[in-house]
């Protein structure tokens, strides 16, 4: 058993150390992929973006809730005269931290015009079993980003047993990207399909990456509670549940009113990462705010709230609190129980649009 | 749990360990709990049904064994009903109800029937058959009844094998428990191998090739001519690749521990007819239909249409355990006839190749006879792989027009580095094949020194890893 545990060890460590000479030296040459290589949606906002690096002054990251309803128009037209700002919206759906985290470090690194960015508050990624080993879940580690997460979940008010998943699912899924999981499966994939497939229908330049969930798109007739309309169908059934998300968003910033104490319990890693950040992206030039949204997962509250007081001054904006933002919380203006419809998308860029004026021109 | 997932991975080297490490006594114990575990990975539930059988046929094998004359028989019936019957109520149940309703819905009226909301559990085809081989062996005396509760519901609960076979009889390998099993380098290091075979196997040709099948299948109705042809040869690749590669590891993992399980594939696309063709593809299953089902009906001892009638029902019910739908009996009805046609037409087809001046030992009727079973076989996969016999029919007249465009428009998505990987490895996989009929490859492999077979080893496992497909493709027999 010694002999072959021995030749398995050494085995094993050969293993390894091929896969990182092809991770970090023979893959690179090939340049089969790009840093957007995970994502179709962020690649083909990458190929927009890059076709014009000047053209655009802002960006808003952040998942779906970004994607589908922050318009990039009423971004432009309201801050500043209406001339100062372009804006593009970077949104893709289920980029949370610290992936998106990766998705500001390149597009800072590939838009020379950005002077302001937006990044959509999130707390640290979880994967579920299911979606293991899949690109979208490996392939945006660095070693950074990776000390990063693990660090950031032990420090945050998981559960022992969250902690524990997340730090399995993390530590898999880094070691999945130093193996070169399925690599060149996925990289062929990605080579012949939509590496340059800029016929960008849903996100092109006429809507600086802004896909809100219209109507027709809502309204059709679907079984598959994945798909918009599946999920509208569903919401229209039991609309209460925007009012429980109404009433839950109230119940936990009424709490942390009554106790401002309660604000000092936060994750310190996360935080002490937000305002690196922030610093970093100053020295380039770029002004990093952070955005909390509306109709969060209700679990965030207790994790994202204290974190956006502990930020640097005048880098975290707040639209999630439903006593201030009420018709954000409205059955009239969404698509399904976290999302805004085309109306509830045009009002919530408005307000983003106003405290971003607010902030970058100190009114 | 899947065998080609990172849980399995460490789940194994635990098992494993721990296993040697434990005094044989407690072997079982651990493999009992292993296996359970494994089991509940899926519908932690349904372990529970598995139970109820496993009781039953426990005590149906000692009565059978203690009991005299007509009672053996009566135990017997129980125990076969108590199997057959939860089967059919998991498996059959709402396949029979679907066709109820199509029969009242022809005269006019409701089906008055309920239908069950449930799944079926996994491999339970897989478990019913081996607990049944346990209590047919007892009744006919060919296995005496195991007393040790524990080792009988290791006997059909043996993680390995649980959800997709090899299909074991209690002969081979029930005694196998109560022996013990030292730590042995090469068989372990072989076991290794298959192990690391079967996962290439399942996760770099049968993943690689489900992409393409599964754009063509899931849309007959969109593909044409050569993209239908393609499709269903890359499905015949798919599915032996996907069935064989969860044997070799299923094989190699019990190899491991010290047990012997039955081959189950052997090269089945070097076939020369079809009946050579069950030789060689499922063969725990096709034994298990000859030994319970094709003999007891008289097998070939009885006059020729009665032997004809007894091939071809027993693979349609073959066709009926794969699944409940149509799509499958016809796939089996299919095979039945081939059968029996190649019997009728025996002398007439020796005839020809004489007149053709092919003999027996000619290579090129060899090769003809190999490609004809694989068309053959290829063909009745449509019925096996479509959706509905609607679907099959569409994708075989489909596959008669000719429409080139359809080729590169929608079955590969204008990604054909996929197509010339999948080709490439069907042909590594052809020739694998052909060289380890003799065993040439490996005996060439073991002969060489140690730097090399160990850079070939890790060339295996880093193809696996970079160029395997992942994120959690099930096992298609899985779901029998």
């Amino acid at each position: 058993m010694k002999k072959l545990t021995t030749r398995i060890v050494f085995l094993s460590a050969l293993l390894f150390a091929v896969s990182l000479l092809l991770h970090f030296v023979v893959y690179p040459k090939f340049n089969l992929t790009e840093w957007s290589w995970g994502a179709p949606i962020l690649h083909q906002k990458k190929i927009v973006l890059n076709e014009s690096p000047d053209k655009y002054n802002l960006v808003v990251i952040g998942s779906s809730r970004v994607h589908r309803q922050v318009d990039p128009a009423i971004l432009n037209s309201h801050i500043g005269t209406g001339n100062e700002i372009q804006a593009f919206n970077a949104g893709v759906n289920w980029l949370f931290a610290p992936e998106s985290f990766y998705v500001f470090d390149h597009l800072k690194k590939e838009n020379s015009g950005l002077k302001y960015a937006v990044i959509e508050l999130s707390k640290i990624r979880t994967v579920d079993y299911s979606n293991l080993h899949t690109t979208r879940i490996i392939y945006w580690y660095s070693f950074r980003y990776f000390m990063f997460t693990i660090k950031a979940v032990w420090n945050s008010n998981f559960s022992l047993i969250e902690k524990i998943n997340t730090t399995v699912v993390h530590v898999i899924s880094y070691v999945d990207n130093l193996l070169n999981l399925g690599y060149f499966t996925e990289a062929f994939s990605f080579d012949s399909t939509i590496r340059y497939d800029n016929s960008l229908p849903d996100v092109g330049p006429a809507k600086n990456g802004f896909n809100p969930y219209i109507d027709s798109e809502t309204n059709s007739v679907t079984n598959d509670r994945d798909e918009p309309a599946g999920r509208y169908q569903k919401f229209l059934a039991d609309t209460s549940v925007v009012t429980k998300r109404k009433q839950f968003s109230k119940q936990k910033f009424d709490r942390f009113e009554s106790d401002p104490k309660l604000l000092n319990k936060y994750n310190e890693v996360y935080a002490k990462h937000l305002n690196n950040m922030i610093d970093n992206a100053a020295r380039n030039g770029i002004t990093l705010f952070f955005l909390l949204s509306p109709r969060i997962d209700l679990k965030q509250y207790d994790e994202l709230i204290p974190l956006c007081h502990h930020i640097k001054p005048g880098h975290c904006i707040e639209i999630s609190d439903s006593d201030k933002f009420p018709e954000l919380y409205l059955a009239s203006n969404s698509s399904d129980e976290t999302h805004l419809n085309t109306k509830g998308a045009e009002i919530y860029s408005s307000i983003l649009a106003r405290k971003l004026d607010e902030l970058i021109f100190q009114r | 749990m899947l065998f080609n997932s990172f849980e399995f991975l460490i789940y194994f080297i635990v098992v494993t360990t721990l296993y040697f490490t434990l005094p044989h006594k407690y072997r079982w114990a651990l493999l009992l709990v292993a296996s359970c575990v494994f089991y509940m990975f899926f519908i932690p539930a349904y372990i529970l049904i598995l139970f109820v059988t496993i009781i039953i046929d426990y005590f149906a094998g000692i009565l059978i064994e203690n009991a005299q004359g007509k009672r053996r028989k009566q135990y017997l019936y129980i125990s076969l009903v108590a199997n057959i019957g939860v089967l059919a109520i998991f498996k059959y149940y709402n396949f029979l109800n679907d066709n109820i309703t199509a029969m009242f819905s022809w005269v006019g009226n409701e089906n008055p029937i309920p239908y069950l909301d449930i799944i079926l559990p996994i491999g339970l085809s897989f478990h019913t058959f081996q607990a049944m081989s346990y209590t047919i062996e007892v009744y006919r005396g060919h296995q005496p009844a195991e007393r040790h509760f524990g080792i009988y519901s290791l006997y059909v609960m043996f993680y390995p094998q649980l959800v997709a076979g090899p299909i074991e009889r209690p002969q081979n390998l029930l005694h196998q428990f109560h022996t013990k099993h030292y730590f042995e380098y090469n068989r372990v290091t072989a076991g290794l191998k298959l192990m690391a075979w079967g996962l290439f196997k399942k996760a770099v040709i049968a993943d690689r090739l489900a992409l393409m099948v599964d754009t063509v299948y899931n849309d007959p109705g969109s593909h044409y001519g050569i993209s239908v042809i393609i499709a269903t040869i890359f499905f015949a690749f798919q599915i032996y690749c996907d069935f064989s590669g969860y044997s070799d590891m299923a094989i190699g993992a019990a190899q491991v521990m010290g047990f012997h399980l039955m081959t189950n594939f052997n090269r089945p696309y070097f076939a020369k007819s079809i009946s050579e063709f069950w030789k060689r593809w499922h063969i725990s299953l096709s034994t298990w239909f000859k030994d319970y089902l094709y003999v007891p009906l008289g097998g070939n001892r009885v006059v020729k249409w009665r032997w004809y009638f007894n091939l071809f029902i027993t693979f349609m019910i073959s066709g009926l355990w794969h699944g409940a739908n149509w799509t499958f009996i016809v796939w089996g009805a299919l095979h039945g006839f081939y059968l029996v046609f190649a019997l009728i037409t025996a002398d007439s087809r020796n005839n020809l190749n004489k007149s053709l001046g092919l003999t027996k030992n000619s290579a090129l009727l060899k090769w003809m006879q190999s490609i004809s079973v694989f068309v053959l076989v290829s063909f009745a996969w449509i019925f096996f792989r479509a959706a509905t016999i609607q679907d099959a029919f569409t994708l075989i007249q489909n596959a008669f027009i000719i429409n080139s465009s359809q080729l590169s428009a929608t079955m590969f998505s204008g990604n054909y580095y996929e197509f010339f990987l999948g080709v490439f490895f069907i042909v590594l996989l052809l020739i694998i094949e052909w060289t380890k009929r003799g065993r040439k490859m490996r005996e060439y492999v073991d002969k060489q020194p140690a730097w090399i077979r160990y850079s070939l080893y890790l060339l295996i496992v880093l193809v696996i890893i970079n160029f395997g497909v992942f994120g959690g493709n099930n096992f298609i027999y899985f779901q029998f």
